[in-house]
Order: C-alpha cells, then structure tokens, then sequence
C-alpha cells in the first residue's frame, strides 16, 4: 500500500504563506485538474479559510464550500476543525458545535481533522460524535509538542484514548515543525504498534526537517502525510508534493499520482505565486529555515509577537530574558503545546513576568482563564503555586468548559432574523457575530440594492 | 363660532407638535433645530405666512392609512428676509423621517410655482431620510415634478438649497439642479448610493460623512457651493448671499449706497505681485482690498482652489468676481476650476450681475488625467460662459496671460466690455522661456554658448513681449493702468456699462459643452 497525500495547498499552504488570502475563484479553476490526481484527500476548508472568506472576500464560506464540493467529483474533501472552538477562537456551545459539523458534512466536507490546542480530549468529543453520526470520517489530531511530559509513552496512552472514542483515523499534528527525523520514527512506530488506527502526519517546513522527517515516518510505517503543490510549499508551509511523490517513485510507498496532473496544477499555482509575491502577500522571509524556532521551542510567529510586544513597552534589550522565560512559563502552565491560543497566552505572560519584575505580579485575563480551567485541562500538572497565587479564592472549573455553556442558536436566530437566507446563516453568526453581520448586510445590499443603515422604521428610504 | 374656533385650535395646535415631544427631542440631541425652528431663523421675525398646513397624504396603502403626518412632513410658506419676499419650504425630519410622499411633493411645486410666478427667490431646506416607499409610485412622481420646477424655475428666481440632514437617493437631483447648495458640517450628507451598496457593489469601503458630508462636497466634488459650521451659521450665510443678488432675472441686484469711497485709491495693491514672475501671492489680497468694506463671499472656497470666484459690492454695485488664484497650482486652469468658474459666471449672467475678472493665468494644466477627464470639454464651458454672458464684464489682467486661457478668461476677444492691464502684464501666446526657445531656435542652435544664448534671448523677448503694450497697441486692452486706481477704474468702468443691452440671436437655448 503506498503512503496516503492529503494536498494542502487550498487550505494549509495559503494560510501559512499568504495569510489565507487565495480566492475560491482561484481554487475553482484549478480544481478538475486536483481532482484527477490521485490524492488521498484535498484538505479546502477549516482553520482559517471560514474567517478569510468573511473577512477578506466578503464571502460566505460555505458557497465556497458547496462550489468547491461540484468541482471535486472524485477526490474526498478534508477540512480542519478546533474541536470545541470550530473554526473560530473560543469556546462554542454543544448545539452550534453539532449544527456546524452536520452542515459541513452535508454540504460536502468528507474528512474532518479535529484537534485541541490542550490536547484535551473533552474539547474533542462532541466534534467527533456528530462527525460518525452524520457517517463522515473523524480523524483526530494530537498537537505535536516537546516536553519532559510529552514523551512517546504518553502519545501512546492519548492515542488509545482517542481509538476507544471511535476516531476513523488519528494523525500527529506537528504545527511548529519541532518533530525531528528520528524523534518521528519512534513515535510513529510506537503508535503503529500499539494503535490499530491508521496514522498520518502533519508537518511544517518551519525548521527545515519537513522532508526528512516525512521519509523517517513513512520507514516507520505511517499511512499518510500532507504535502503542498510546491509554489505554496516549504517555510512556514508544508513539504512540496512534487518532491515526495518523485522520491517516492518505483518503491513500495508510492502513492502512484498522475505525475502530469501535478505538474499542470503546480504550473497554475507558480503563476499565482509570482502575483502574491507581487502584491506583498508573500513574504521570502516566511520561506526561510528557522531552526530557532526549535531552539527555543517557539514558533516562528510568537517570537515576532514578543518582540512586537516589548516594543511597545519600550523594552526590546529584555527580548533574551523573555526568551528564557518563555520555557519557564509554559512549565508552570502544566506544557501546553504552543499553537493559537495558548502560544499567546504563554507569551504575553511570560513578557510580563520580565517586564514587572516579578512573576506572575500582572497576569493577563486569559492567563487567569488558563488556570481555572476555561481552555481545558492542561496536559501536564500546573505548578500549583503559580495557580494559588493567580486564582487566590476564585474556584477552577473541573467540567469539560463547554458544559457550561448555554446553547446559542435560538438566541442567534433571533437577533439576525432579517438578514437570513441560508440555512447556514446562524451557525455562521454563532461563529462570527460581527464578521457575519456586516457580510450579511453586504449581501443584502448587494441583492436587494438597499442600505440597510438607510432604511428608517417608518419604510422611508432614499430612492 | 367658539366651538369652530376651538376645533381650529386644536387642530392647529396638533400639527404644530411635528413628530412629537421625542422625535423633537431627537433632533435637538443631534445638533439640528427644527423645521419650523429653521423657519423662525432664516425669516424676518413674524413675516412668516404658512400655507398648506392642513395638507395631509392620501395614501391608504400598509399602515399609511393610520398615520397622520403633520403637514405631511413639509413646512412650507413665504415671508421676508431683510424686507425682500422670499418662498420657503422646510422637510420635517421629526415627522416619519421627513420622508416624501405625493402631498409633501405638490406642497414643494406649490411653492415653486408661486415663488416663479412672483418672481421671489426659494429657499428649500432639507431634511428627509428619503420616499414613503408605501406610496410608491406617487412619491417617484413627486420627485420628478419637483425636479421639472427646479428646471423651469432655473434662471428666473434664484433658488437656494439647505442640506441640512441627510438628502440621498434621487433626492439630491432637487438641489443639484438649483443654484446654491449649503451644507452644515457634520450633520448633513448628500449620496446617490449608500456606502453598503458601495461596498456590496465595489467593495470600497468608505463612512456616511467621507462619503457625502459636508467638507467631501465642498472640497472634492463640488456639489456644495458653502459650508457652515451649524445650522445658525448656514442660515446666516443664505441671508449674506441673498443681498448679493436680485429677487428675478427682471430685477438688478440690490444698489446700496457704499460708506466705502468710490475715489479710494489703493496703493497697497503695488506690492502684493512679486517682481519674480514664477512667485506665488495671494489673489484675494487683491480682491479685498478692491471691494468695498473689504466684504467678499467666496463660492466653493475649497474646491478647485486654483480658481477664486465669489460675490462683493465695488462702489455699491453687486459683482460677480472671478480670479485665477496663483497661490494654487500657479491659477492654472483645469477641469474643476474650469467648471467652476463657467457655473458661477453662468449665474451671474442669468441674473444680471456684472462681472469683474483678475487675470494670471499660466494656461491650461498639462496632463494625461486632465486630458482624459475632458479639460477640452470643461475649458470650453469658460469660453462659453463669458462669450454668452450679455452683462457687464469687466477683466483686469494682473500678470500672466498666456495663450488660450487668457483668451478664455473674459478677454476683449470673447466680448469683455472692458480690459484693463498692470504694467505688470505679460500678455502673450506662451511663456517667453518657451517662445524664446522657438521662435530663436536657429540662433541658440549655432551660438558658441548656447546657453548664454538662450538666457540672452528669453530677455530679448521678455523685453518686447511679455508686457501689456502689445496687446494695447492693437485695442486688446483698453488701458494700462496703475494697480491704484483699479478700484476707481472699475467702479466707472460699472457705471457706464451698467446700460449696457446687448441682443443675441433667438434660440431655444445653446449647446453649452458640458
């Protein structure tokens, strides 16, 4: 059986190189081509696309979704979901949770990779029962970090943990491109043995490992791994497509693509590559290695966040004490992986600590959130002193977070009552109230003709 | 009769409530006095007459039929300003938005039709959050006879309009097509289309007030000749332009006899031009101290600020002056200044008010977006205008004069009455820099320097061309004049050509460029 590719370019690859700015026009014309390839699955949606759409493109995501879904006759469509927070950044109650998830299905998402910045299973679990009940493939991603606690023992135990929920599929999420060759090989491995589910990985070229550590995997045995069209791969993107699959020519582990087809799609996308390097939306510096970034165990985007940060406070010199405190940080915070949020968290907290002089003297709200649980369960023990000193009398939560919150759609419903047209719409409004509204009121006028600020109650508007 | 006087009464006093203690609260909370509040200002205390005040819609479509409408939402009726009869109509925005039905609209043309029939300027104040949608057709068609008077009504009254809330849609075509439109900053907007549909349709993104506010139509577009930093302030402006100019095209705009001498020399005038001809000075320096009281109303201050046009007295008469400004862009003209200028000496034309012009002007500005936005089409709206313009026209060339513009502006060529020159004039078919460069092109080709060549030949011609003597040898200027007596040189030039008839051929109308 040759390894499984999940093309990233329309989802991953835009988002990490061009702030997700590649347009569904864009995708579309390149699609039929995408579908003739062979691939295992083209992740399209998710992350961060649903946000763009809104925010940029004064788009609804989900007419890309449904386009997209036309275009791709053959090829299974996968998308990223963080867990309890969809595919926004915070929290959502369980009845938005199960209307997003049936809806992404319906409308055509057939894999959804779900993951929690924690690693908190709890943040998981309601995703994950919709996805099996609307009969779509649930697969679950670790977030991949280094830590004392993070040892290949404890990947084990979490990956059980994750088969005994019912994942079709569990896939090691390295965001931050800090899983080396050989670290991969051992943990792919271990969970090959001890795990029946299939395993995939996901990487970042950030560090420059990106190709090597896919090659030590597939040694080891995993069953698929993403790659990019190579004008949106490597930096802070994922290895290129081409590259793996040539390499992996005429052995056991091809995925037997239709090479012409690659070339095709990656002679479309070298074009809009020279257009974004054009229009500044793609910077060379994101292509670059950084090894700092395994260094330090910091990503790439945090360390430009701290300094940004101490500038502000006119304290850039303490940027090496920061860079100190940051390991110290996220040991007291019980070894969060470092993705958004928890990568801004552990940063901002540890900027303060350098800067009052005192730790945890300032903490900031969400700090405080962190340790009362709001996030979900740290991986590892927080250190206890540092949680007394933050939460003094305040009580921690020991449920999972969104047990406590009250379902929205009612609510939502009501207030965008108007503007409602799809059957989305709400869902759409729980996720991104303002974003949403200010698009729904752009499509009404770009529909009706009328501006709805204009309009006064008594039906007078200026014609 | 108690009982009938009683229901009188009351009725009356219901209408006078407008939209009621909140909606008036409201208004007040955003900076705007009422409709009726704006009457009571803008008009000689108690010379107000209303009429139509029982005037209700007769719409029965929705919820129309159940809702009474004071006065329809449009205060309208005739009084005085400074003693001279003027019609008024004033949009109640506390009354369901001021917005336009069918009565509301006959209640304008009612207005209009009276105020063209006497022969009375009109001033319409707006206020409207735009058409009763409920009434549908009826309140389109209330537009479009409005938009027909205004037409009518165009160079007979002057009409005035006041935005003084928001006026959007196909209602800003009223006072687009009247003669002056004030706008109070800040709180009145005028747009086509709303910034939502802007950004749905174009996906530019853009605020109410960056949009169509006050200091965007003063200072971009033009729409907007004044701007007012309140409503007391607009309403004052309006009283300050009405004493400018006549009620009709058959009267002359008020005479008041001038505490400023007519024999008033004005020696500062000597050194306000620079002796470096490429320096820049400020034109309205000039304009102030030639008009009586140093009293001068600038139209569109800020808009294409290269051009200066606006209203003074000299000698008591009402002018219209119209200035190339050097100060900007070198008082080059292009296409707004152009159409600036061509609209305002169109007014004063169609209302008998003679116009004295302050000549320096480079030419026409060079340019791909000037030629590509029409400035062949809106420099000839200033040829048109001043060879139309049948009233006085008085020119006064200060410095540059070059080529077609110093044709187009006001010379004898085109019909002024009058051209006086400053010694100071260089009146000629370009630049001498670039004359010098053709006409000896030859000679600084073969000289040994050419450079020296070229310097010594510009002063060639700049000594024999670039003055006034020329252009007065052959009657192009009636005299050359010291900048002194400007004032006194204007003021008889008036005096004898305030007479002045002069027949067109009888036509419909001309075909301005426009």
């Amino acid at each position: 059986m040759g390894v499984k590719i999940t093309e990233t370019i329309l989802r991953d690859a835009h988002q990490s190189l061009i702030a997700t700015r590649m347009t569904t026009e864009q995708m579309l014309e390149i699609a039929p081509v995408l579908d003739q390839v062979g691939y295992y699955s083209v992740e399209c949606w998710g992350g961060a696309t649903f946000d763009a759409c809104l925010r940029f493109f004064n788009e609804d995501p989900w007419e890309r979704l449904k386009k997209l879904r036309t275009a791709f006759k053959k090829t299974k469509l996968q998308m990223l979901l963080r867990g309890q927070n969809l595919v926004g950044y915070r929290h959502y109650s369980d009845d938005v949770v199960e209307e997003f998830v049936k809806k992404a299905i319906y409308y055509g998402i057939d894999i959804i990779r779900i993951f929690d910045a924690l690693n908190d299973i709890r943040n998981i679990e309601m995703a994950l029962k919709v996805t099996k009940k609307e009969k779509g493939h649930a697969q679950v991603a670790i977030s991949y970090t280094v830590s004392p606690y993070h040892t290949i023992e404890n990947y084990v135990n979490l990956a059980k943990q994750i088969e005994e929920l019912g994942a079709d599929s569990i896939c090691i999420k390295d965001m931050a491109g800090l899983l080396s060759p050989f670290d991969a090989y051992k943990l792919v491995k271990a969970l090959k043995e001890q795990v029946k589910l299939p395993i995939h990985l996901h990487t970042h070229y950030t560090t420059g490992f990106g190709s090597m550590t896919y090659l030590k995997a597939i040694e080891a045995g995993v069953d698929g791994i993403d790659t990019a069209l190579s004008p949106l791969a490597l930096g802070t993107s994922q290895p290129p497509t081409e590259t793996i699959v040539y390499a992996l020519e005429d052995t056991e582990y091809s995925p037997k693509l239709d090479l012409e087809k690659i070339n095709e799609a990656s002679e479309y996308f070298k074009v809009l590559r020279e257009e974004y390097i054009k229009k500044g939306l793609l910077d060379p510096k994101v292509l670059s290695v950084d090894i700092n970034a395994f260094h330090y165990q910091i990503p790439g985007g945090m360390l430009s966040n701290l300094i940004s940060q101490l500038k502000e406070q006119g304290q850039e010199d303490k940027l090496d004490e920061v860079l100190k405190e940051v390991p110290e940080v996220r040991k007291d915070f019980g070894y969060p992986p470092l993705v958004t949020p928890t990568s801004q968290i552990v940063g901002t907290q540890a900027v303060l600590n350098v800067v009052a002089g005192e730790r945890y003297k300032l903490v900031t709200k969400e700090t405080k959130a962190y340790f009362k649980g709001e996030y979900g369960k740290p991986p590892a023990p927080v250190n206890e002193e540092v949680k007394r000193k933050i939460l003094k009398d305040e009580k921690e939560i020991t449920c999972r977070p969104a047990d406590l919150i009250s379902p929205e759609l009612e609510n939502a419903k009501e207030k965008i009552k108007e503007y409602i047209e799809n059957d989305t719409d709400v869902v759409t409004y729980c996720l991104f109230p303002q974003l949403a509204e200010n698009f729904f009121k752009l499509r009404f006028a770009k529909k009706y003709k009328v501006d709805a600020d204009l309009v006064q109650g008594n039906k007078v508007y200026p014609v | 009769m108690t009982d009938k006087l009683k229901e009188l009464k009351q009725k009356r006093e219901r209408i006078l409530k407008l939209g009621g203690e909140d909606k008036i609260k409201k208004q007040h909370d955003s900076k705007k006095l009422t409709c009726r509040e704006r009457i009571e200002y803008l008009l000689d205390p108690g010379s107000f007459n209303e009429i139509d005040m029982f005037v209700e819609h007769r719409c029965q479509e929705f919820d129309m039929k159940d809702t009474f409408v004071p006065c329809d939402g449009v205060v309208t009726g005739y009084g005085t300003i400074n003693g001279r009869k003027v019609f008024v109509y004033a949009q109640d925005f506390t009354s369901i938005g001021g917005s336009l039905g069918e009565m509301h609209a006959k209640k304008i043309c009612k207005v209009l039709d009276l105020a063209l029939k006497y022969g009375c300027p009109v001033i319409g104040i707006n206020d409207s959050g735009g058409a009763r949608i409920q009434e549908g057709v009826d309140a389109l068609a209330g537009y479009g006879e409005i938009f027909y008077r205004n037409t009518m009504a165009s160079g007979v009254i002057p009409q005035i309009a006041a935005i003084m809330g928001p006026c959007a849609g196909g209602a800003v075509y009223s006072p687009a097509i009247m003669d002056f439109i004030f706008m109070v900053d800040k709180t009145s907007q005028m747009f086509v289309t709303g910034p939502q549909v802007i950004k749905a349709v174009t996906g530019e993104e853009i605020s109410f007030e960056e949009l169509g506010g006050a200091y965007t139509h003063s200072s971009k577009s033009g729409v907007a000749h004044f701007i007012a930093e309140d409503e007391y302030h607009l309403l004052d402006m309006i009283k300050y332009l009405l004493s400018f100019i006549p009620s009709n095209n058959m009267e002359d705009p008020p005479f008041i006899m001038s505490s400023d001498s007519e024999k008033r020399l004005v020696p500062e005038l000597e050194g306000i031009i620079p002796s470096e001809p490429n320096k820049a000075y400020d034109v309205k320096e000039i304009i102030y101290k030639v008009v009586d009281n140093q009293e001068f109303l600038e139209v569109q201050p800020y808009f294409a600020q290269n051009a200066v046009v606006g209203f003074g007295r000299i000698g008591g008469f009402s002018v219209g002056i119209v200035a190339n400004q050097p100060k900007v862009n070198a008082g080059v003209l292009d296409y707004d200044s152009s159409d600036k200028i061509a609209r305002f000496v169109r007014f004063c034309d169609a209302f008998n008010i003679p116009i004295i012009t302050f000549t320096d002007v480079p030419g026409f500005l060079p340019g791909v977006n000037q030629e590509h936005n029409g400035i062949i089409r809106h420099g000839a709206k200033v040829l048109y205008a001043y060879s139309e313009a049948t009233v006085p026209k008085i020119n006064v060339i200060l410095r540059k004069a070059y080529g077609g513009a110093y044709i187009a502006m006001s010379s004898k060529h085109i019909g002024a009455d009058f051209v006086f020159a400053w010694p100071t004039a260089e009146i000629a078919v370009m630049g001498p820099d670039g004359a010098a460069n053709i006409i000896f092109r030859k000679e600084i080709q073969s000289a040994q320097n050419p450079e020296e060549e070229r310097k010594r030949r510009i002063e060639e011609y700049t000594q024999k061309f670039a003055n006034p003597y020329i252009a007065a040898a052959r009657g192009y200027v009636d005299d050359v004049i010291e900048p002194q007596l400007t004032r006194n040189k204007i003021i008889e030039a008036l005096k004898i050509s305030i007479t002045k008839r002069e027949q067109r051929p009888p036509k419909k109308h001309g075909n301005i460029p426009l």
